[in-house]
């Protein structure tokens, strides 16, 4: 569904901020981009929502140059979901989420009874249909991102574009919002998310890229790209990526180590084969 | 400081096609309007051509306002205080706001003309309305700031 091939920028001439990226999304996959602050991931995503024109390469959505369309007809395959943001005058939540519409308009007119329903429905589909009539303002970080999350659903897109969306969120939300992204994907969007979570690409997500100076290093499922090694490389810190089993299930979890010689040890126990890990893979096997 | 002395019919009829004009572009872009309350780079995202609706607003606004101006002179702080009162009651809905803030300052100015002619006939109404706008501009401001940010 989502092409990108190549895609080169720069804010100012001479400062490569993206060197060539290509990755590409189907319907119904959650794609987790990682790297450090400032890897240019947001950079990426803006020249994906067309705030900026790559310098090269091609971003195809559905065989379609996402650069060259009209921004009404681009709103209906890509729909933005900001980090958490404010919103000026006091809007309830139904209200934000109609804005979501606004690309299905024609010119001057009213919300009919079908945006009206979409609305409601995307607020049904993501719980938060009792917060309808509560302002955005007075609302809690969890629940605006739901909010966000239910106006880009109500634009009705292809593809969800996600700025970090646990960011600031405690795990309770966190959980809400990965558990809202499975659900949509497995109703045939797509979603490209970013993250300072890589634990979340494991939790919920079924592609990761791992981003560094403006190049994407991996993409490949989670389980094969995200480990010890390639976070290390990617944070320039240690961390280490281990599982715990849960009820037969084994969850994979990144911990990063304050100092080298735990993640010698950690890696020298795991490359072993230590008893841990083949516990782990015994238990596998049984589940 | 503003008069509504001196309007007349004619006054009205040079004015009301720009006025009514104006009122329409907004209205027509009402909903769009609403969306440029998430920020700019969001209203694009959600597919709001922001730069030409800023520069329609800026265009409708400046010209209703001229029109305003030209007949009864400088009548400040309607336009500051208004709008905040009506969203208070019919919510920040710009479909709604347009309206409401419409007829809430119509009314408002006629008020104060009506205070004005029936104890000191010779006051411009622009001093009166800064004497009730700046103390309620005030109040808003320190009551709902954290709204607009």
């Amino acid at each position: 569904m989502l092409d990108v091939s190549n895609v080169r920028f720069s804010y100012r001439r001479g400062r490569e901020v993206l060197k060539g990226v290509s990755f590409s999304i189907d319907r119904g996959e959650i794609l987790c981009l990682l790297g450090s602050n400032g890897t240019g991931k947001t950079t990426l995503l803006r020249c994906l929502l067309g705030f900026e024109r790559p310098d090269g390469g091609r971003i195809l959505i559905d065989g379609e140059d996402v650069t060259r369309m009209r921004l009404e007809r681009r709103a209906r395959y890509l729909a933005y979901v900001p980090q958490s943001t404010s919103i000026a005058f006091p809007y309830t939540a139904r209200e934000v989420v109609l804005m979501g519409r606004v690309a299905h308009l024609s010119a001057g007119a009213s919300h009919t009874a079908r945006d009206r329903q979409v609305v409601d429905e995307a607020m049904e589909r993501l719980q938060i249909a009792h917060l309808a009539e509560c302002r955005y303002q007075e609302m809690s970080g969890g629940e605006r991102q739901m909010v966000l999350v239910a106006r880009a659903l109500a634009q009705d897109a292809r593809l969800l574009v996600m700025d970090e969306p646990t960011a600031n969120l405690d795990y309770h939300n966190q959980v809400k919002i990965l558990t809202a992204l499975k659900y949509l994907a497995g109703q045939g969007l797509g979603i490209l998310m970013t993250s300072h979570y890589p634990d979340h690409a494991f939790l919920a997500c079924t592609k990761a890229a791992l981003m560094k100076s403006g190049a994407l290093i991996d993409v490949g499922s989670p389980d094969d790209i995200v480990t010890s090694e390639s976070l290390t490389n990617l944070y320039d810190t240690p961390v280490h990526v281990g599982g715990t089993f849960v009820g037969g299930l084994v969850v994979k979890t990144c911990i990063p180590l304050l100092d080298e010689t735990a993640y010698t040890r950690a890696h020298a126990g795991v490359r072993a084969g230590s008893k841990e890990s083949q516990e782990l893979k015994t238990s596998l096997g049984r589940a | 400081m503003g008069s509504l002395n001196k309007g007349d019919n004619a006054d009205l009829a040079l004015m009301c096609p720009a006025v009514v004009l104006s009122l329409a572009l907004l209205f027509a872009l009402r909903n769009k309007i609403d969306v440029l309350a998430a920020g700019e780079d969001e209203a694009r995202s959600m597919g709001v051509n922001v730069n030409v609706v800023k520069g329609v607003v800026i265009v409708a606004s400046t010209l209703m306002t001229a029109c305003a101006v030209s007949v009864a002179g400088i009548i400040g702080w309607i336009g500051m205080v208004v709008p905040h009162i009506a969203r208070t009651i019919t919510g920040a809905s710009f479909s709604k706001l347009l309206g409401s803030s419409f007829l809430a300052g119509g009314i408002f100015l006629l008020l104060i003309d009506d205070i004005v002619r029936s104890s000191f006939s010779d006051l411009p109404l622009g001093v009166l309305t800064a004497l009730i706008g700046t103390p309620m501009f005030v109040f808003l401001l320190i009551h709902t700031r954290k709204e607009w940010v």
